[in-house]
C-alpha cells in the first residue's frame, strides 16, 4: 500500500472524526447513543480549554474511500490522573476503517500514543473494552496489556444527566 | 455535626496524602502508592493541573486524635465521551470511618455533580473495586448503573514497561508521522 501519514488532527478534520466515531459506534452496536455533534467536537478539542487531543491516520489520495474520504484512522486521548502513581494517558477511542486494517496503522498510532506517553511521564495507559470485543483484546493483550476489570476487580460506573441534576438540587 | 466542602488548596496537599494512603489501605493497595505530597502539589497546583481536589473539613471542635480537620477529599477530573462530550471523572471519594455516617461523602458527591452540570457535562463516571458492596450500594442509590455489568465494558491498562516496548517497535508499515 502507498504511504499514509499519521498527524495531529486540526479543526477541519472534525466532520471526518465524527464519521469514524459513529462507524465505530456502529461496529459496537451503540450507534444511536452518539448524540456528539461536529460543533461540540470542534470547541471541545480545538477551543481556549481542549478537553481531548486527537490524532488521524490519512492515505494519499489515489486510496481515499469511494465516498471521498482520505481520513481512514483516528485515536482520541485525554490525561488523566492516578493519586497513587501519577498521571496517566487515557485512550478514549481508537478505531481504524475495515478496509484499510492489516496495514499496520493500528500499529503504528499506538506506537505513536505510546511515545507519546513516555515522553509525557505517564506511568500507564488506560483504556475500556467491551468483553465480546474478542478481536480487540487479543490486540491490546499481544501488546502487554493486562485486564484490570478480570484482575483486579475493578467495574465502571456512570451516574446520568437526570440523577447529576438531581443531586445538584439537593446540596 | 457541622462540615464544609471547598476546593483544596496547595497547603492541603499533605493532608491529601494521608487520606489517599488510607484509602488505599482500605482498599487493599497500600504498596501500590509511589506518588508523594509534592508531586501531588506540582500535579494539582501549578500553571497547568491534572486534577482538582474537594477537601471535607470540620470544626476543631471534632478534630481527629492527632489534631486534623480535613477528613475527607474528593479528586476529580474531566475526561471525554464520543458519544456525549464533556464527562467529569470521580477518581478517588475517601471519608474517614470515624467522620462516616454525617452525610460528607453524599455532600462531595452533590457537589461534583454540580460542578460537572455547570460545566455542561453529560455524565458522572467513576470505577469501584467489585468487593466494594458498601460504595456499591451508596452509588446505586443515587442513579448509579454497573456499565461492567450491564454492557460488559472491561478497564484496561499498559504498564510503563509495555508501553516503552510499544514506542520502540519497528512496525512495518508505510507510515510517516509528522505528529
Amino acid at each position: 500500500m502507498a504511504k499514509y501519514i499519521l498527524r495531529k488532527a486540526e479543526p477541519k478534520d472534525v466532520s471526518d472524526i465524527l464519521r469514524l466515531i459513529k462507524e465505530l459506534a456502529k461496529y459496537e452496536d451503540m450507534e444511536d447513543k452518539v448524540v456528539l455533534t461536529e460543533k461540540e467536537l470542534l470547541e471541545d478539542g480545538f477551543g481556549e480549554h481542549p478537553f481531548y487531543h486527537c490524532m488521524v491516520a490519512e492515505v494519499s489520495t489515489e486510496l481515499q474511500t469511494p465516498e471521498g474520504h482520505t481520513v481512514v484512522g483516528f485515536a482520541m486521548y485525554y490525561f488523566t490522573y492516578d493519586p497513587w502513581i501519577g498521571k496517566l494517558l487515557y485512550l478514549e477511542d481508537f478505531y481504524v476503517m475495515k478496509e484499510y486494517r492489516g496495514y499496520g496503522i493500528g500499529s503504528q498510532i499506538l506506537k505513536e500514543l505510546s511515545n507519546t506517553a513516555v515522553k509525557t511521564r505517564c506511568s500507564s495507559m488506560h483504556f475500556i473494552v467491551a468483553e465480546w470485543n474478542k478481536p480487540s483484546i487479543e490486540f491490546y493483550k499481544r501488546r502487554g496489556a493486562s485486564d484490570l476489570s478480570s484482575e483486579e476487580g475493578w467495574r465502571l460506573f456512570k451516574i446520568d444527566k437526570e440523577y447529576l441534576l438531581k443531586m445538584s438540587a439537593e446540596e | 455535626m457541622n462540615f464544609t466542602i471547598r476546593h483544596a488548596k496547595s497547603c492541603d496537599c499533605e493532608h491529601i496524602m494521608r487520606l489517599i494512603m488510607e484509602l488505599a489501605v482500605y482498599e487493599n493497595m497500600s504498596e501500590q502508592v509511589k506518588i508523594t505530597s509534592k508531586e501531588l502539589e506540582r500535579d494539582g497546583f501549578s500553571n497547568h493541573s491534572f486534577f482538582k481536589c474537594l477537601v471535607a473539613e470540620v470544626p476543631e471542635e471534632h478534630q481527629t486524635k492527632e489534631g486534623h480537620t480535613i477528613v475527607g477529599y474528593c479528586l476529580y477530573f474531566y475526561t471525554y465521551s464520543t458519544w456525549e462530550g464533556r464527562v467529569i471523572y470521580m477518581e478517588d471519594l475517601y471519608v474517614m470511618p470515624k467522620f462516616r455516617g454525617n452525610g460528607i461523602g453524599k455532600a462531595m458527591m452533590c457537589r461534583i455533580a454540580q460542578i460537572g452540570r455547570q460545566s455542561e457535562c453529560a455524565r458522572l463516571q467513576f470505577n469501584v473495586l467489585n468487593w466494594n458492596k458498601p460504595s456499591i450500594e451508596f452509588y446505586k442509590s443515587h442513579g448509579a448503573l454497573d456499565l461492567t455489568e450491564k454492557e460488559g465494558w472491561h478497564a484496561m491498562r499498559f504498564e510503563v514497561a509495555a508501553m516503552e516496548k510499544l514506542a520502540q517497535m519497528t512496525v512495518a508499515t508505510c507510515a510517516t508521522t509528522t505528529t
